[in-house]
């Protein structure tokens, strides 16, 4: 039996809001649980061009960065293309990973880059600012299909991007608002107004 | 309005403005007080609170999901990656040109000033700094010393045949300061025509030398066949000095591979275009040396590790470009 241990700081919005546990973190303590010995010698042995021990940590965490991708992108097969990037580029730069925080926070953060790198490379939008204001101002529009969809999922993938990147990533991945607005290029409270109007479309969705 | 109680402070309007930071907790102490006593006295936004409540707590404990199919095969077939993609050649030359060297320009020179920056002020924390000249922008020779940094020679006349040389690396003086005085004695002594196969030796050379020479001893390495032959593993113990050999190993057998097909391209450029791609390789040899001279001084750092590594991304961007016109 193995001691949880959480190795991130618990994100201000969860020690204020009263849950108990952080999804990165929890990815973390989960990590951790299994066999806290596992990750490092997987990794160790990665590093040194073991590629089953790399397919080990894959199927360990590939479930937790698909949900990543496919929430935060809202389609399938390109969440399916990020996680092979996501691997990949996580083989590349296994000797950056030193081993201060958890292996499945170190590469959720590998993640989160990628996914947002992708966006940026996809050529979806130019200006993040610019952006994320179309995206609520396309929240009502949108709103009329979230109203069709019932369950969480559906409603936070029919989310306008810019609310559901935020949301995604604060309410489901549990990340703070300044690291949210390192990530985006965007300030706290940026971050703050879109997570709220996201909650607020996805009330409105789910309560039809 | 719905409130009831005794003296309601808040309108709905009023709360629901607060709303967002009530909900992250974030308001003052006399604020908090207000909205609570707020939401006893209306049913209406205790109702909005309680689902937003439940939304936010049923996202956070949303669970994994699969994939629809197994992704390893085609990540593991990406694990060596391939060097230049010729099937992803899409502009024409031409067009490659005019629009791939503005940006490399503008990216290099950004890397430098940033690098620049960066480095020298980290490097003006620790003690033995070792002072790294500025590289001259006019072109001159190229910047050699460390492994897998290559230079590119001047160009060949009007022709524009040139060689794209790397620096040979001694194992024994792989330290900044030596690297340095390779640079001093300018490109003949430092820039060596290299294949690739002497690349990586000299590379691996370069990995050996350090390691004998590191100050963290790098935890057991599992056998790639037998990988639960491996001691107990301690990352916490892997030192900068095994990344830095690392990404050495890394870019340094992309570079090189990617040197040979480079070099074949560099011939069909004019002399002016080479001499732009030879300045950016300046520059990022130039980022890749101060950031190695700045991790010999703290070789604990975190940030310079990964300067190096976008400086190595950089010059493998660039060669892949070049080899991609």
């Amino acid at each position: 039996m193995h001691t949880l241990t959480v190795t991130g700081s618990i994100p201000e919005n969860l020690r204020s809001y009263g849950k108990t546990a952080h999804p990165a973190d929890a990815l973390a303590i989960a990590a951790h649980s299994d066999a806290p010995d596992t990750d490092a010698t997987d990794i160790t042995a990665s590093l040194a061009g073991d590629r089953r021990a790399f397919e080990r940590l894959y199927r360990k965490y590939c479930q937790r960065i698909y949900a990543l991708c496919l929430r935060m992108t809202g389609e399938r097969t390109v969440a399916e293309e990020l996680v092979q990037d996501v691997f990949v580029r996580a083989w590349q730069k296994l000797t950056l990973f030193r081993g201060e925080a958890a292996f499945g926070t170190w590469l959720h953060r590998v993640a989160v880059n990628i996914v947002l790198s992708h966006r940026q490379k996809s050529g979806v939008h130019k200006n993040r600012t610019v952006d994320d204001e179309h995206a609520l101002d396309s929240a009502p529009a949108r709103s009329v299909t979230v109203a069709e969809r019932v369950d969480l999922e559906a409603a936070i993938a029919a989310l306008p991007e810019g609310a559901r990147r935020i949301f995604v990533l604060h309410d489901v991945e549990g990340y703070t608002h300044d690291e949210i607005g390192s990530f985006l290029g965007i300030t706290s409270g940026g971050s703050k107004a879109q997570l709220h109007r996201a909650r607020m479309l996805l009330r409105e969705a789910l309560s039809k | 309005m719905s409130e009831l109680g005794e003296a309601p402070r808040l309108s709905c309007d009023a709360f629901h403005a607060t709303l967002g930071d009530f909900l992250e907790g974030e308001l003052a102490d006399s604020a908090r007080q207000l909205a609570e006593r707020h939401l006893v006295g209306c049913a209406k936004c205790n109702a909005l609170v309680a689902e937003l409540d439940h939304i936010v707590k049923a996202s956070g404990a949303l669970p994994p999901i699969a994939p629809t199919r197994d992704l390893w095969p085609e990540i593991e077939q990406q694990l060596d990656p391939v060097v230049v993609a010729l099937a992803t050649r899409s502009l024409s030359p031409q067009q490659s040109r005019s629009v791939s060297w503005r940006a490399l320009a503008a990216a290099a020179a950004l890397l430098m000033t940033i690098s620049a920056g960066a480095t020298w002020t980290l490097a003006r924390r620790a003690p033995n700094t070792v002072e790294v000249p500025a590289l001259a922008a006019s072109g001159s020779a190229g910047v050699a010393g460390v492994a897998g940094v290559a230079g590119v020679a001047d160009g060949a006349g009007a022709t524009g045949a040139v060689a794209i040389r790397d620096s040979r690396h001694d194992p024994v003086n792989d330290s900044p300061r030596d690297a340095q005085s390779i640079r001093a004695d300018g490109p003949q002594a430092a820039q060596i025509k290299l294949r690739d196969e002497r690349v990586v030796a000299s590379i691996d050379a370069s990995t050996r030398g350090s390691a004998t020479r590191g100050s963290v001893t790098r935890a057991p390495v599992a056998n790639a066949s037998s990988p639960t032959n491996a001691a107990a593993p301690q990352l916490v113990t892997v030192a900068n000095t095994e990344r830095m050999m690392a990404l050495d190993t890394l870019y340094g057998r992309e570079i090189a591979k990617l040197r040979t097909v480079a070099e074949s391209q560099l011939g069909m450029l004019d002399s002016s275009t080479v001499n732009i791609v030879r300045r950016n390789l300046d520059i990022i040899d130039h980022a890749i040396l101060e950031s190695r001279a700045a991790l010999a001084n703290d070789p604990n750092s975190g940030f310079l590790i990964e300067q190096l590594d976008r400086a190595y991304e950089r010059k493998v961007d660039l060669l892949r470009r070049l080899a991609l016109l």
